[in-house]
């Protein structure tokens, strides 16, 4: 093969079968890998530089059994492959097989190495096959293929080299047919070959096979395609199958010579008593719930041990910053809206640690599937399949959009689904905001001695948004009808040893991600509320000396259950941008909309940060933070200051206040970056301001009905 | 369904068990074909030749050919069964759909 300084290698394979750690081995970037099926959706390109003259251009095609396409992903990799013109249509493919099942991943790559494209075969979770007891011998299997053939473990990276001399010097040499499809069809074939310009069988038969609902074919292609199916009799279905029992028929016989399956070692056997039992109807469910709760419980242990340190820490940190920054409004703004905001995120550092770390552990381990299958029965009532379970317990969140438009009928239904269904399936990003509002708000006791209250708060709040979810998408079947993803014919993959670089990975992107959030969004709102609150509102030109009394009593009705308030006065009225937070623009807009919240049993500080978290959730603890530190200056700690806000004295166990707002935030819409990207899959611009305007509703009742019950 | 013939002992063997259900049907003798959902936990099959619809072909490149030994590894509904060495779960439409041969 001529070695292009440019070439374009494509990775394909089954689902899970490593596609993604590969690609980010050989590119460097940061996907996203699991154990279970269907981690990547769409097709990604990253750079990967083989030699000092050859930088490869890596495209990731999403998983898929055989290069007929069912879904939506399945399609990306075959619209690559079915069409050489395609902008990404491959120099080379590597194919990446799972040697524990390497049955089912060579019927793929079969039908792959008939298209004629050059393919490298890298044999990938070797170890996992030994575990199943299967050894595979690469030279025979390299023989018996007449590809070449590489070792690899693409998680820890052993055997990449060989891969990559491989693919800057691929041994150029004229394929021959895996299975040959001419016999089964030879007019039509022909006449295909003929007509379209084709000069491969199996190109051909893809062609007749799945070329009338081809993108990339004219209308006029597609019709004289179909009126040679029926010319020569193609029954595409019968022939498929014949075409699937034919290939295997031959991976059976190399097989036989090239791998010896031995007797499961105990390890196995144990196993499999666990899958018993974990997707048992009660068991299964029993230790799913069992399991969240050790783990939110874990996460408020661990997490809450550093946070006194961490808390007088940071106290010192902006005490000594604030000592030495100037007495004006620059100052001001350092001390009372950036650091608070930081701090309010950073506090929460070990929380979140924990609870990424355990959350890959549980992804890597291969459980997801089990969850998946242990959902299916109960979801699918709901008119969700039991996929839709990952985005419930997983990172992968980004996932939920694509599998719930998995049928590619761009038909309203799907396009409601979309809209009513999809953000409120996709909790996961929503737990880490959860964790840091429950850390702050919710009292550090204990039930039973041990039991952290912060813990359950997190289950239930998590419970309940996996009801809402499925509620909402039962409420759509009612009304619209939809049907739901109508197979689940999944692999259940082997639990696997978790790679602690993948776990440190997975918690490396998700936090960088949150820090992100925090400088973009999280800071300038901050400071943006600071601003609110030091510019004189119109009209509010109180006298100075009547001012005292009239903040007092206004602030008395605004928050008339806090009497700690009432004894905090602004010390330095000295500052030319002091302005009393109740008399400020802040204070005017938390007036105007203190009557809208009041319902839900929040005060105008609370629903003036809630609004600012409309840019993104984490924002709420920034505002929260900037807020509280006005009046309470910063004598106290951040943590003391912002629970004091929140916290009449006498409180119950968790206050209505905070229920009601954990319950807007299961509803509320934060993201404009979500609204993007619902913006982005639907044609309508109306779509994610409908979508915005639905779950704002949502989470208004819904928070109005808990304070109500609960007050 | 035209008769196909395969080269190999099972496929003719298939083909025979095929011809005799014919028959017994075309005698009016009802004989229930058993399918996966049938089998009790641990138990094993073979699996029958079937008319290629799209589950079926889903099921056929998941591993499920005709004149595979599979076993039922869970019970219940999604199931899960073990075909080639490797676990598949399955709900129980989808299961009931793949016939076994007697």
């Amino acid at each position: 093969m001529p070695i292009k300084s440019n070439p374009k290698i494509a990775l394909i394979g089954n689902p899970n079968s490593g596609k993604s750690s590969l690609f980010n081995q050989l590119t460097g970037l940061n996907q996203k890998v699991g154990n279970f099926p269907g981690v990547t959706i769409d097709k990604r390109i990253g750079q990967c530089r083989l030699d000092e003259y050859i930088t490869a251009q890596i495209i990731d095609l999403p998983g898929t059994y055989s290069l007929y396409a069912r879904c939506a992903e399945e399609k990306t990799a075959l619209e690559v492959l079915n069409n050489p013109q395609s902008p990404f249509f491959p120099d080379l493919l590597i194919f990446i097989a799972d040697a524990s099942n390497l049955k089912r991943n060579l019927l793929l790559f079969s039908q792959v190495k008939d298209l004629g494209v050059p393919v490298v075969l890298a044999l990938n979770m070797l170890d996992v096959a030994r575990q199943a007891g299967i050894s595979v011998h690469a030279n025979r299997l390299q023989e018996l293929l007449g590809v070449q053939v590489v070792t690899i473990n693409a998680r820890s990276g052993e055997g990449l080299d060989k891969l990559k001399y491989i693919m800057t010097n691929p041994i150029r040499k004229e394929a021959e047919t895996f299975y040959d499809v001419h016999a089964l069809a030879p007019k039509a074939i022909d006449e295909v070959k003929a007509q379209f310009a084709v000069s491969n069988n199996y190109s051909a038969w893809q062609l007749l096979q799945q070329g009338a609902q081809s993108a990339h074919l004219q209308a006029q292609e597609q019709e004289g395609l179909q009126k040679i199916c029926r010319k020569h009799r193609f029954h595409a279905e019968e022939l498929q199958a014949r075409e699937t029992i034919g290939r295997y028929q031959q991976i059976h016989s190399i097989l036989a010579r090239a791998t010896r399956q031995s007797r499961t070692n105990k390890a196995t056997q144990l196993l499999n008593k666990c899958d018993a039992v974990l997707t048992h109807p009660l068991w299964g469910h029993l230790s799913f719930v069992g399991l969240l709760f050790m783990l939110f419980q874990m996460v408020f242990w661990l997490g809450n041990a550093p946070l006194p340190l961490l808390d007088t820490a940071w106290g010192s940190l902006a005490g000594g910053i604030d000592s030495a920054l100037p007495n004006n409004w620059f100052g001001s703004l350092i001390t009372t809206s950036l650091l608070p905001a930081i701090g309010g995120v950073l506090l929460f550092l070990p929380h979140l640690l924990v609870f990424f770390t355990l959350m890959a552990l549980l992804e890597e381990s291969g459980y997801m599937s089990r969850v998946m299958l242990l959902m299916d029965k109960l979801m699918r009532r709901f008119g969700l399949n039991g996929r839709s379970a990952i985005p419930l317990l997983s990172t992968a969140a980004c996932s939920i959009p694509a599998l719930l438009a998995n049928k590619d009928c761009s038909c309203w239904r799907e396009r409601a689904k979309q809209i009513f269904v999809a953000p409120l399936v996709n909790c996961s990003p929503r737990l880490p905001v959860y964790i840091i509002l429950i850390g702050l708000f919710v009292p550090e006791t204990h039930v039973l001695g041990i039991l952290s209250v912060q813990g359950l708060v997190l289950l239930a709040m998590y419970g309940f948004s996996f009801f809402a979810a499925i509620l909402s998408s039962w409420a759509l079947k009612l009304v619209l009808k939809v049907k739901a993803d109508d197979t689940f014919v999944m692999e259940l993959p082997y639990f696997t040893r978790p790679y602690w670089r993948d776990i440190w990975h997975v918690v490396r992107v998700n936090l960088s991600e949150i820090g992100l959030r925090t400088v973009r969004v999280v800071l300038p709102v901050s400071v943006l509320i600071w601003m609110l609150l030091h510019i004189h509102a119109p009209h509010s030109n109180v006298e100075q000396a009547s001012g005292r009394s009239e903040q007092a009593t206004d602030r008395d009705h605004l928050h008339s259950s806090d009497p700690i308030q009432l004894q905090v006065v602004p010390t330095d009225l000295a500052l030319a941008t002091e302005v009393a937070p109740a008399h400020s623009l802040a204070g005017k807009i938390g007036q105007i909309i203190a009557p809208t919240v009041e319902p839900l049993g929040f005060d105008w500080q609370v629903g003036l940060a809630v609004l600012s978290s409309f840019a993104a959730r984490e924002a709420f603890v920034g505002s929260m933070a900037t807020l509280s530190s006005q009046e309470a200056g910063t004598e106290l700690s951040l943590l003391t200051r912002i629970r004091q806000q929140n916290q009449p004295n006498g409180s119950p166990l968790v206050p209505p206040m905070l229920l009601s707002l954990l319950v807007f935030y299961a509803f509320a819409m934060q993201y404009f970056h979500m609204a993007g990207t619902v913006l982005k899959q639907s044609p309508f611009w109306w779509a994610p301001l409908l979508q915005l305007v639905y779950m704002t509703v949502l989470a208004y009742a819904s928070a109005f009905v808990v304070n109500q019950l609960f007050s | 369904m035209l008769l196909q013939i395969y080269y190999q002992p099972v496929g003719i063997l298939l083909q025979l068990a095929e011809l005799c259900n014919a028959f017994l049907k075309s005698m009016k003798i009802n004989l229930k074909q058993r399918n996966v959902a049938d089998l009790k936990q641990g138990e094993k099959g073979i699996i029958a030749n079937m008319r290629p619809n799209s589950l079926y072909l889903k099921l056929l490149e998941m591993g499920c050919l005709p004149g595979t030994e599979v076993s039922l590894k869970l019970t219940g509904d999604p199931l899960c069964i073990t075909v080639g060495g490797h676990d598949l779960s399955l709900r129980m439409d989808e299961a009931q759909s793949l016939a076994l041969v007697e």
